[in-house]
């Protein structure tokens, strides 16, 4: 059927008029974060050409997620919202980040991609595609604290980039990304630099899948047979070793929302 | 003051004065009452004596230890010798008493990383592993003491290991605080084996490891702990002692102690490392701890306001000896012979001298000098741990009632007035008469600093020990043995089998039960079943070697799970079954005996008869099978394998109902016996049963009218059923088509609608059970589900007969349930297989019982082996309890050189030299290509355990095992990193940062590595491409 904002809004629960409003965004972020899962088995057949594909073709990856209900890789999921965001009369455009890596450093500046979007002069990340840990709700770039569902969220400078910090229940900050305020254009992740795909190299080989999807309160990253749970800003680690299980939570977390829902309460009879 | 003021003084002097006498009296009472015994030592001294055996050796032979210096410590020895003692910085002795080994160490036991173990002292790691081998020599099993109130009293006088390095290596920083603080030479002892008594390190110089005994005693009989290790520890990181004491010309020029010899020219340095365990007397007996010695007395003071710091105070050396046998409640006279301090200055020995004369040569009884000597004349001055490496001696000289000679002896020291009390120097050996009451010496250390101690040990009493038990004839017993790694777990074998075949004396079934007890059970286990010793050496040479052999089993203790009891149905049985067992194990044979009784009243057949017979009624197979699997069950059962679930497989459920305790075994009885009857009389002679390698749906679609699906126990494996005639056209051609089927020896088609002709009878016969709630649970094959077994009623057990038997379904589901250790109950395994394969890759232990003509105790004990080696909790007690306890080798530690050297010569390079490079220790992974792949697993699970354990820093009884998950045992993301790259490191293989997110267990991660590395390996072989290409 190709991209319609109609069909597009529905599936996000949205009833009525959406007027380009901080209230109409932020309804919309956290529904796309829980309507729409991430699951990077997309990247796992696309080798090391993890990029090629940023500037997406609307009306198919809009059939494949939004109506045939497959998730999605960042610049897909970010890229729907931002025409979708369009269409509605929203200011927004694009930014590359660096993602925390696990043993503390950065990850190139073009390795993730999101939105920012300005909203009665204010400006706000906006990030639909990220895995998470991470903002159900649009975040204002300031470095003061801004909570949201148990958790806490900054956004401060550091080394000429803008890093989002994020902080559970246990109060520790610790970094989701980094970014530099300098709006990307799609092309250049068309010529990528050697750093970003020696990174891509590596992300592929590694065979490992990332797959995740918020919820009212919280979120589900399930890397591997690793699932953090965030809950109202406490988190939870639990590895699925038993195949059943990490199969059920697979399933779970790719499927619609409502199947999902009910599969949550029967399982947590067990 | 006034005279009134005098008179309360002096009162109130009388009054405390009383107050400690009652108070002396006391403790001395405490003491006499529950004396402190020595039930362990263990050491590491000059001359490569690594045991006290090795030390008795060397002084019984009037050797001595000294050796010139060590290359491998990164001491320019060049520079360091002069003739000329006034030459700053150099040393005028060239030889001492060093530990050649003190780099050597086992890190992958105690669960330390290379990493760490480089940035430890050596004195650290030395007193981990003498404390280990204690603990072994006192028959404890070193990792069952965690939690338990052990205290550990150290003595250590030098911290200069890696404190002369010209520049911290990067990587070790944040370890070498711990790693060379003296304290935590004792705390590190504490943490690694889970010790909770006080940890204390003692400073005192020369007297350390004497002070230790004293203060270890003194809480033992405090209550402070219930168990103490005693010692100390000196190795010279620097040669600077050497230095230090040319300066002062204090040094021997030939590196000898000649203690109280008139030739005495001064000390000669040594290193060393010793430990006592000790316990109160009577804790020791109870706990059936071998009593060495006694510490009959012990006292400590200080030489106060004396000579000078450094000077020795005779005075004060005759009351700390006067202390120590007020202590012990004796008088001079009942002391043989001293242990000297003896460090061989011609300033020093006299002063000693004078003071044992005045202590213990008067008041003698005529004719029995005290005798003196000195090991420090054998191996040098060792220093920290030389009081400790005294009582080592001593208490080797009471076993061999030898007093040996000290060395170096021309003549008694001229400055010495030797007529002054009955003071004589052991210049020979000599015998050790029996005084008419207990053998005693006495140990004297004086440190430096003016610490003195004085020990007084006693022979141990003569023990009440009830008669031998009786020669135990040759049954077959296990000999049980484990290793951290592979390689140790290969070298202990080796070195109990020398060990043993060295010993002809000793009892095969002492040996079994000592490996037993007082181990730890490493992750690499064996256990060889062998009736004699040398069936029992040929076990352990095969182990050793690495071979397989009929007698023993070998596995990696990876399973953590419940226990499944599995009983088949029938196809188990095999003429004279359960016979030769009956005969070996009278658990067995009693329980048998019950079942037999128990059928009786349903049978006109005699069980005991009937087993030696040809088995083929099914009314008398099917209770003669169900008898056999019950009373096996109650044999593992006496081996503490107790199910914490039970399955059966068809008429196995009837044996299952009664183990779970469901029925009783009157009412097990009556339907097995009842029902086979009614088999017998309806089905006999109708039809036929028949497996097949097929998967199910494959033989549904073959089958023709009149046959059915009796069983399906595999993804491949199936039971077909029916009529007679279409069954063997079915055989005949699947035959044809090379299937493999079997046709079973049954007249009979169980499982099928033929069955429905008995279903009346059978709930006629079985009315009127009343199966009770079990404990164990009960898992249906009939229903594919867990079952209450109130429901096991004479309609479930038609049904059990007339339904498939979905096995295939029940092992899944039990898998999926978490339960891991399969232990088939039967004459004759059927099912095994089908586990193994359901389980796939899942570690899960199975086995079988008995098989066929191997129906004895040893094959039950090889079926109890292979649990056990997986990990399975099996209690070997049964066969082993009261054999005494007999002293097998320690532990065969598996070591590779940490030495940390400064290098400053070459700056560019590292200063630390990694011990993971090769030239400088072997990898673990070193022979890999040699290694088949079940080899080469282990070998990757051993190194995954290992490095991982290692990044969190655990002790050594705490290493991963195979199934833990990374993430569920400390690991986050910083770690996970750190463990990606030394796997890295090791293996060479690229690997991604989230490894172990996926890879979520140590089994699992080493199949990754397996694999990874065989997709690899061809590449290696290929051509490099170069740069021109």
């Amino acid at each position: 059927m190709g991209f319609d904002a109609g069909t597009y809004l529905e599936a996000l629960g949205h009833r009525g008029p959406a007027a380009p409003t901080l209230e109409t965004l932020r309804f919309l972020h956290h529904r796309h974060l829980r309507t729409f899962p991430y699951d990077s088995a997309l990247n796992a057949g696309r080798g090391t050409a993890l990029w090629a594909g940023v500037d997406i073709d609307p009306d198919t990856a809009f059939d494949e997620i939004v109506v045939g209900g497959r998730g999605g890789v960042c610049y897909e999921l970010n890229g729907l919202f931002r025409l979708l965001l369009e269409e509605l009369g929203f200011d927004v455009g694009v930014y590359g980040a660096g993602i925390r890596q696990m043993d503390g450093s950065f990850g190139p500046d073009l390795e993730h991609v999101f939105n920012h979007a300005r909203v009665d002069g204010e400006p706000y990340l906006v990030d639909v595609g990220f895995v998470g840990p991470s903002y159900l709700e649009p975040l204002s770039v300031t470095a003061e604290v801004q909570r949201q569902h148990g958790s806490r969220f900054r956004v401060v400078p550091a080394d000429g980039y803008h890093v989002v910090e994020r902080s559970g229940r246990s109060g520790i900050w610790q970094a989701v990304y980094r970014f530099r305020d300098k709006p990307r254009d799609l092309a250049e992740w068309q010529d990528p630099s050697a750093e970003l795909e020696a990174f891509a190299r590596a992300l592929a080989g590694s065979g490992i899948l990332v797959r995740g999807r918020s919820s009212a309160t919280g979120q589900r990253v399930l890397i591997g047979k690793r699932l953090l749970t965030v809950d109202d800003g406490h988190e939870t680690v639990r590895v699925l070793t038993d195949p059943a299980e990490h199969e059920r939570v697979v399933a779970e977390i790719l499927g619609s929302p409502a199947a999902a829902a009910t599969r949550t309460s029967a399982g947590s009879g067990r | 003051m006034t005279d009134d003021k005098v008179v309360r003084a002096l009162r109130a002097a009388l009054v405390d004065n009383e107050r400690l006498r009652e108070e002396n009296d006391r403790l001395r009472r405490t003491a006499a009452a529950d004396p402190v015994a020595v039930v362990a030592a263990a050491c590491r001294l000059p001359g490569g004596i690594a045991s006290p055996e090795d030390l008795w050796d060397l002084v019984s032979e009037g050797r001595e230890g000294l050796s010139p210096f060590p290359r491998d410590r990164g001491w320019d020895l060049d520079a360091l010798f002069t003739d000329d003692p006034g030459r700053p910085g150099t040393s005028y002795v060239r030889q001492g008493g060093f530990l050649h080994d003190a780099g050597a160490f086992d890190a992958a036991l105690f669960g330390i990383s290379p990493r760490e173990a480089l940035a430890m002292d050596p004195q650290q790691r030395l007193m981990l592993e003498i404390t280990w081998e204690a603990l072994e020599r006192a028959g404890i099993a070193p990792t069952a003491l965690r939690g338990e109130r052990v205290g550990v009293v150290t003595g250590v006088m030098y911290h200069d290991y890696a404190a002369a390095l010209a520049e911290v290596p990067d990587d070790l920083e944040g370890l070498l605080g711990t790693g060379t603080s003296g304290s935590v030479v004792s705390g590190r002892v504490s943490y690694t084996f889970g010790f909770e008594g006080p940890a204390l390190t003692v400073d005192t110089a020369c007297s350390s490891s004497l002070v230790a005994v004293h203060l270890a005693a003194r809480a033992l009989r405090d209550g402070e702990c219930r168990l103490a290790l005693a010692g100390g520890v000196a190795v010279m990181a620097r040669p600077s002692p050497f230095v230090e004491f040319s300066r002062q010309r204090g040094l021997a020029p030939d590196g000898r102690c000649k203690a109280f010899a008139d030739a005495a020219d001064g000390t000669g340095w040594a290193e060393g490392a010793a430990v006592l365990l000790l316990e109160r007397l009577s804790d020791a007996r109870r706990n059936g701890h071998p009593v060495l010695a006694l510490v009959r007395g012990s006292a400590v003071n200080q030489d106060g306001a004396s000579n000078g710091l450094t000077a020795p105070n005779g005075p004060s050396q005759q009351r700390v000896i006067r202390a120590a046998l007020d202590a012990a409640g004796l008088a001079p006279g009942d002391v043989d012979a001293v242990e000297g301090h003896g460090t061989g200055t011609p300033l020093g020995d006299p002063i000693e001298a004078q003071a044992l004369l005045a202590a213990y040569g008067r008041d003698r009884p005529a004719g029995r000098p005290l005798w003196l000597g000195s090991l420090k004349s054998n191996i040098g001055h060792a220093q920290a741990a030389a009081g400790a490496a005294g009582i080592i001696k001593v208490i080797e000289a009471l076993r061999h009632r030898t007093l040996p000679a000290t060395l170096h002896v021309d003549a008694p020291s001229a400055n010495v007035d030797w007529d002054a009390g009955a003071v004589r120097l052991l210049t020979e050996p000599r015998d050790w008469p029996d005084p008419g009451r207990p053998r005693r010496a006495g140990v004297s250390s004086f440190g430096v600093s003016g610490t003195n101690a004085h020990v007084i040990i006693e022979e141990a009493p003569v023990g009440t020990d009830e008669a031998p038990p009786p020669d135990a004839g040759p049954a077959p017993r296990p000999w049980e043995i484990s290793g951290a790694t592979a390689d140790a777990l290969r070298a202990q074998a080796a070195r109990v089998a020398s060990h043993v075949r060295e010993r002809p004396a000793l009892n095969a079934a002492d040996v079994a039960a000592s490996l037993a007890s007082g181990r730890a059970a490493l992750a690499h286990r064996a256990v060889v079943v062998a009736a004699e010793r040398d069936e029992a050496l040929a076990g352990l040479r095969a182990v050793a070697a690495g071979e397989p052999a009929p007698a023993t089993v070998t596995g990696v203790a990876d399973v953590e799970g419940r226990t499944v009891l599995v009983f088949p149905g029938q196809g188990t049985q095999w003429a004279g079954m359960g016979i030769e067992l009956a005969a070996q194990s009278d658990v067995f044979a009693a329980a048998l005996a019950d079942v037999e009784a128990a059928l009786e009243p349903y049978v006109d057949w005699s069980l005991s008869e009937e087993l030696r017979g040809s088995l083929e009624r099914v009314d008398v197979v099917q209770p003669a099978s169900f008898a056999v699997n019950v009373a096996l069950a109650r044999l593992w059962e006496s081996f503490g394998v107790v199910p914490d679930a039970v399955v059966g497989h068809s008429q196995g459920e009837i044996a299952a109902a009664h183990v779970a305790g469901a029925l009783p075994l009157e009412d097990a009885a009556r339907v097995v016996a009842l029902r086979s009857q009614a088999i017998a009389r309806g089905l006999a002679g109708r039809g036929g049963m028949a497996s097949v390698a097929l998967p199910e749906d494959r033989v549904a679609a073959r089958l023709a009218p009149g046959l059915e699906i009796a069983a399906v126990n595999g993804p491949a494996s199936v039971v077909v059923a029916g009529d007679a005639a279409a069954l063997a056209d079915l055989i005949e051609s699947w035959e044809d088509e090379g299937v493999r089927v079997r046709r079973i020896p049954v007249d009979y088609a169980s499982h099928t609608s033929h069955v429905e002709a008995i279903r009346d009878e059978l709930h006629d016969l079985l009315d009127g059970l009343a199966p009770k709630p079990s404990q164990v649970p009960f898992f249906s094959t009939v229903e594919g589900r867990w079952l209450d077994t109130t429901r096991l009623d004479a309609a479930y057990w038609y049904r059990n007969l007339r339904g498939t038997v979905r096995f295939d379904a029940a092992a899944r589901a039990l898998l999926d349930d978490g339960f891991r250790s399969f232990v088939e109950v039967s004459a004759h395994p059927v099912l095994a297989a089908e586990i193994k394969d359901a389980a796939g890759r899942t570690a899960a232990a199975v086995t079988g019982t008995l098989r066929r003509g191997e129906g004895g105790l040893r094959t039950f004990l090889l079926s109890a082996a292979a649990l056990r080696v997986r990990g399975g909790g099996v209690d070997w007690s049964p066969l082993l309890a009261g054999r005494p306890r007999v002293d097998l080798p320690t532990y065969a530690f598996q070591h590779r050189h940490y030495w940390l050297e400064s290098a400053p010569a070459a700056p560019a390079r590292p200063a630390s030299s990694p011990p993971e490079e090769p030239e400088e220790a072997p990898s673990l992974l070193d022979g890999f290509e040699g290694l088949d792949e079940e080899g080469r697993r282990n070998a990757l699970l051993d190194l995954v355990r290992t490095e991982a354990s290692a990044v969190l820093g655990r002790p050594p009884a705490e290493t991963l095992a195979p199934t833990d998950v990374f993430f569920e045992v400390g690991y986050v993301s910083l770690t996970a990193v750190e463990l990606r790259n030394r796997l890295s490191a090791a293996t060479g293989l690229e690997l991604p940062p989230m490894l172990i997110f996926d890879r979520a267990t140590p089994a699992e991660l080493a199949d990754h590595l397996l694999a990874e590395l065989a997709a690899t390996a061809p590449a290696e072989t290929a051509p490099a491409k170069t740069a021109e290409d």
